[in-house]
This record gives structure tokens, sequence and C-alpha cells, in this order.
């Protein structure tokens, strides 16, 4: 993409410039790579493919311990796919999801504006809140929030988005000032104005810090979110927190393991999603 | 080395010429051995006689032994009508004394122990102001923990005593099911059963049942219904909900007793679990419009919560004073007599105001158990 609108506007200054635009000296790097294109895929991506193999296996590890342990009623009823598991699989995913959504929301907007010279002298007492929203203890965030909210999802979303602004929020702003300066100068000297600037070079070069912010929230939020159920979010805290009260290790395990689980997971897609937002460039 | 090799053949050599010596012995030695055999038969004959003798004279010593341990035996079980007659004296008897003043622990060193919430604290405090006015030497152990560890306390002598429920003492310590609806008859199955396989005393028998149950706002509509009725609003009124905490849903003496004995289930989407404590705030505003609740929480006089009636479905527990046998025969009936007394004027609603106290008026369970006490006219 920014090739392409670069090679334009070369073309379009250099008007009797010879037909031929050289071709970017970087672009010889993809053709170096020989094979056909599933082996490249393979080979480049290679780190991908560990994740679900751990994931996989640990689904079946623990599906395998389930079937061999001695099984009293409070068992079978606390892990009964249907009433207890699924749902409570549903409501954690759906909790960290939106949560992250409201996150990125939040943080990514406020952290290029706190990097823009004009607010930057507000970036100081507004990572000094963010910074105070994950040093509460993410169950009294949520004791908190049920106070003012009450209780349900929705209370935890609010919640745990709160509890996450500060590695997106500092990501977005140290990702944003990493930018080579040298690189937006060429931006501004081709003729980008501030805002194609932005949005063409300082963004996609930032793009692979925010995300890393983005999965570190992810990573907490699917913890956290194991606390919902004390304020009636539901998720596989009930699991876990049945577990607990039982003295049941087998319904304790398998809520934790599940958890665990659904954290790798989401960590894996946020990776996919990051490959395929990474500028190729880079 | 040599010196060994030499020695060696020596102790060889010698032994060889015994061998030999032994070998041509033997043509010599004919009488002698018919001799050796009739001393020894002798001496058989003797032992034979002798063992015979032995055996007769002991078995009519244990034929004796024996009708005399029947006899034993059936007079005991004459005296009482299940075989354990301690257990029924103990319940059936009111042996509570008019006054504190009149028992007599002095010289005891008692350490008390309780499981870690409210009416706990409330019963253990009973217990230590009762024991410390009758002379024991009393250790203050409340708020010991959960139920295993008080227990596993108790019988491996770490604390004296602490109150158990009968239904826990028959479902978790003795692992049994069907635990009966009869609380005199449930208390004496678990005293029994308890004392034979594990060497532990129930002593005392609480009026008031601290069970499962179901509340309402005091406001709601859906007031003055029993469980039946309260499973036939939830599911005529997909708005009602039903909150309960995390263990409850799962537990074999929790929901499903209710779903078996009125034949139905609580929608998933009006189910809420929340956590223990908030479901009493919940259900008095409204948010909840059942919740699962204790039936002698203090939180429900201190809201005004009403209770869903319960003919008789969620399990029972009455407290007993548990302790070691050892424990107990050092002073039989001062036990007996203290605990009938601190239990006797201890209903549901008595039980309630006393946890009320300590939850919503923030009073140490010492303080309130002395006042509670005075007022009784016992110190």
């Amino acid at each position: 993409m920014t090739q392409a609108s670069t090679r334009e506007d070369v073309a379009a200054v250099d008007q009797d410039a010879s037909e031929e635009v050289p071709r970017p000296v970087f672009a010889d790097l993809d053709e170096e790579k020989k094979g056909p294109i599933a082996f490249r895929l393979v080979r480049t991506n290679a780190g991908l493919f560990v994740t679900p193999l751990i994931v996989v296996a640990g689904a079946v590890a623990l599906y395998a311990y389930y079937q061999s342990a001695d099984k009293i009623f409070q068992d079978e009823r606390a892990l009964d796919w249907e009433t207890q598991l699924q749902p409570q699989l549903e409501q954690h995913i759906s909790i960290t999801i939106w949560a992250t959504v409201f996150t990125i929301l939040i943080a990514v907007p406020l952290g290029i504006l706190l990097t823009r010279p004009r607010y930057r002298r507000y970036g100081s007492p507004i990572l000094a809140v963010a910074t105070s929203g994950q040093a509460i203890p993410a169950f009294g965030l949520l004791v908190l929030s049920f106070a003012w909210l009450g209780r349900g999802p929705w209370t935890v979303i609010w919640a745990l988005s709160l509890f996450t602004l500060l590695p997106v929020l500092r990501n977005t702003m140290v990702g944003l000032e990493q930018v080579d300066k040298s690189v937006i100068e060429a931006g501004r000297g081709m003729g980008l104005t501030k805002r194609q600037t932005l949005l063409q070079i300082e963004i996609p070069l930032a793009i692979p810090v925010i995300l890393a912010g983005v999965r570190t929230a992810l990573i907490i939020t699917v913890g956290m979110a194991a606390l919902a159920y004390l304020i009636g979010g539901g998720g596989l805290g009930i699991t876990i927190g049945a577990g607990l009260a039982l003295s049941r290790d087998l319904v304790l395990i398998t809520g934790a393991a599940m958890t665990a689980l659904v954290a790798l997971t989401i960590d894996w897609v946020a990776a996919l999603i990051e490959k395929a937002l990474r500028p190729s460039g880079l | 080395m040599r010196f060994k090799r030499e020695h060696k053949r020596l102790v060889a050599a010698v032994a060889a010429l015994a061998l030999v010596a032994a070998a041509c012995g033997d043509d010599d030695s004919d009488s002698a051995a018919d001799e050796a055999e009739s001393a020894v038969t002798e001496a058989v004959d003797e032992a034979e006689s002798a063992v015979t003798e032995a055996v007769d004279e002991a078995e009519s010593d244990t034929s004796e032994a024996v009708d005399e341990a029947e006899t034993d035996t059936s007079e005991a079980m004459d005296e009482g009508s299940s075989g354990d007659y301690e257990c029924e004296t103990a319940l059936d008897e009111d042996d509570s004394v008019a006054s504190i003043s009149e028992l007599d622990f002095s010289g005891l060193d008692i350490n008390v122990g309780s499981k870690n919430f409210t009416e706990q604290y409330v019963l253990a405090a009973l217990a230590i102001v009762a024991l410390e006015e009758a002379g024991a030497n009393v250790t203050n152990n409340i708020d010991l923990g959960g139920t295993t560890v008080n227990r596993d306390a108790m019988t491996s002598g770490e604390i004296d005593t602490y109150w158990e429920y009968n239904g826990t003492g028959w479902t978790v310590h003795l692992a049994r099911e069907d635990p009966s609806f009869d609380k005199e008859e449930l208390t004496n199955n678990v005293c029994v059963t308890d004392l034979e396989e594990n060497g532990v005393r129930w002593i005392g028998l609480s009026p008031f049942n601290d069970t499962y149950g179901f509340a309402t706002a005091g406001d709601s509509p859906a007031a003055g219904l029993d469980l039946q009725g309260m499973m036939e609003y939830v599911n005529e009124n997909s708005d009602a909900t039903v909150c309960m905490e995390e263990e409850y849903p799962v537990r074999p003496d929790g929901l499903v007793l209710v779903e078996e004995a009125t034949g139905l289930t609580i929608p998933q989407s009006q189910q809420s679990i929340l956590e223990s404590g908030v479901i009493y705030e919940e259900t008095s505003n409204g948010n909840c419009t059942f919740g699962e609740i204790f039936t002698t929480d203090g939180r429900i006089p201190a809201l005004g919560l009403e209770v869903v009636e319960d003919p008789g479905i969620h399990i029972l527990y009455n407290t007993s004073l548990t302790m070691t046998d050892d424990v107990y025969q050092e002073a039989p009936d001062q036990w007996e007599a203290l605990a009938d007394t601190l239990l006797a004027g201890l209903d549901n609603d008595t039980m309630a105001e006393l946890n009320r106290q300590v939850d919503a008026d923030g009073e140490d369970p010492l303080d309130v158990a002395r006042n509670y006490l005075t007022e009784q006219g016992l110190i």
C-alpha cells in the first residue's frame, strides 16, 4: 500500500523521468524465498502452528482426565456441558471480547491524541489515571463497579476495560513515538498532509507495538473475567468457584484449565490478526 | 596371604578327618541310637497327654467366658433400644441448668474452635463465655477455618470441641446418604454412628435449623409463597430471577432437592450466580426476585426479608457440640448440661437475631454472647 502511493507520487512529481519507474529495492526480498506458496507460508508462519497444537493437546488431556476421574454428584452437575460449561464459556469469551473492544476504542484514539504536539502535556495525568486503573486489584474494581452500576456482565465489561486501559494506552503512545522521525519527514516532504502521515505512515508503523499491548490486555482480561461471577457476570469463574467451595479438585482444575485454554486460543487469534495487519514492508 | 592359605588348608584337613571319624563311628552307635529312640517316644507320649489336658482345660474356660459375655451383651442391649443407649439419653433428657454457676469445669483446659461464618462465631462465643464462667481455662479459636479444618483439628486433638450440624455430620463426615428429616432421629443416627466409627460425641440438639432456603423482599409480589409456589412463579413469570451462590446449584443437598420435590426446574436464563453475601442485598432491593439464603442469617431480619416456606425439602442442619470421647469423659455430666443450657432458647428467630447483632450492628460475637447469657439469667 505504502509502496504504491510512493511510486505514484514519484511518478507524478518526476514527469520527465524515464517511463519505467525503478522498483524499490526491498521489493526483491519476497522473491528470494523459493518454493511453492504453501511451503513459504508454513515456513514463515511456523510459530503460529504451535499454539493450536498446544490448545488441542491440552483439551484432549483435560477430557481424558475428566473421563478417568471418579466423579461424585457435585462433579457431574458442576461440569455438565449444556447447562454449565458451554454457557459459561460463551459468557467468558463474550466478556473478554467486549472489554477489549472498548479498551481499544478508548485507549487507541486517546493514545494517538496524546502524542499530538498540542495535547502532549495531558499525557502524564491521563497515564496516571490509567495506571491507577490497573493498580487497584481487579476484585476491588469489580466490587466498586458493582456498587455504581449494579450486577451483570456489562458491569464486568466496563470494569475490565478500565483495568486493561494502561497496556494499550501506553503501547499506543510508545508505538507512535518510536516511529522514525525521518520517515515522517520523508512523508511530509512527499506532500502528505499531517493526517495522511498519521494514517499511512505513523499508525501502520506503530501497529506491531499497539497490537502487542492489545494482546497483553486480552490475556489479562481472560484471567480477570474469572471473577465476573461474583457480581453476576457468569463465566468460567463459576466452575472455579464451585470447585473451591466444594473442595473438588476435578471441578477446580477443569475450570482453571478451560480458562487457560481460552486465553491461549484468544492470544493465537490475536497473533493471526497481528500478522494480517502488519504492513508488508516490515 | 601365604599364612592364610596354609590356615585354610589346615581347617579343611581337620574337617575331612572329622567326617571320616563320624562315618566310622556310625557302626558303633546302634545301641545308642535305639536308646535315644525310645527316650524320644516316651517324651512324645508325655507331651501329647499334656497337650490334650491343656486343650480340654482351655475349652471349658472359653465356653465359660463366652457364656458370660453373652449375658453381658444381652443385658446391655436390653437397656438401650438401638444398642447405644448413651446417645438416646443425651438427647431425650433435658440436662439444662438455671444458671451457669451450677456447672463446674474448673481445672480443665478447653480449646474451642469454630467455622468461618457469623453463626459459628456466636455459638462458639456462647460456649467460651459459659465455660470461663464455670471455671475452665479456655482457649479461643473462633474462625479457625472451614468444616474440614475444624473436624480434623477436633479429631486430632488440636482443639477440644466445636459446634457441628447434624446434616453436615451425616452427609460429609460420615459420607452417608438419605438423612432423616426428623431432627432427633437424624442427630441420634449421627451420634451413634460417629461414636462407633470415630469415637466422636454429639451433645445437645438445637431448636434452630440453619439450612438452605429462599427469600424475597418483604414487599415483593412474590412474598408469602412456599417452595412449590416459588418454582411455579418462576416458571410463569419470565422476568423473575433466582440468585444463588456457586455451590448451591451443584450440591446434592442443594437445588436438586427442590427440583425433585416440586417437579420443576428454574430456566437457565432466570438463574443468576452471585457471591453469597451479595444475594441478600440484591434480594432486598428487588434485583433478584428470589435469593438463596441461610435460614438463620442475620441479614434476614436486618433487611426485612421474607423466607419462602419449606415444608421439609432441604436437609436439616441443627447444631450439637462435638468432641472426642476423651474430652467428653473429662466431665460428661457437665458437658451435657452445658450444651442443653446454651441451646435451650435458640430457635430460628433468636439465632437470626444474634447473628444480626454481629452482621448488621457490627458487635463483637463475645459481647453478643455475654449479653444474651445475661439476659437469659444464666450469668
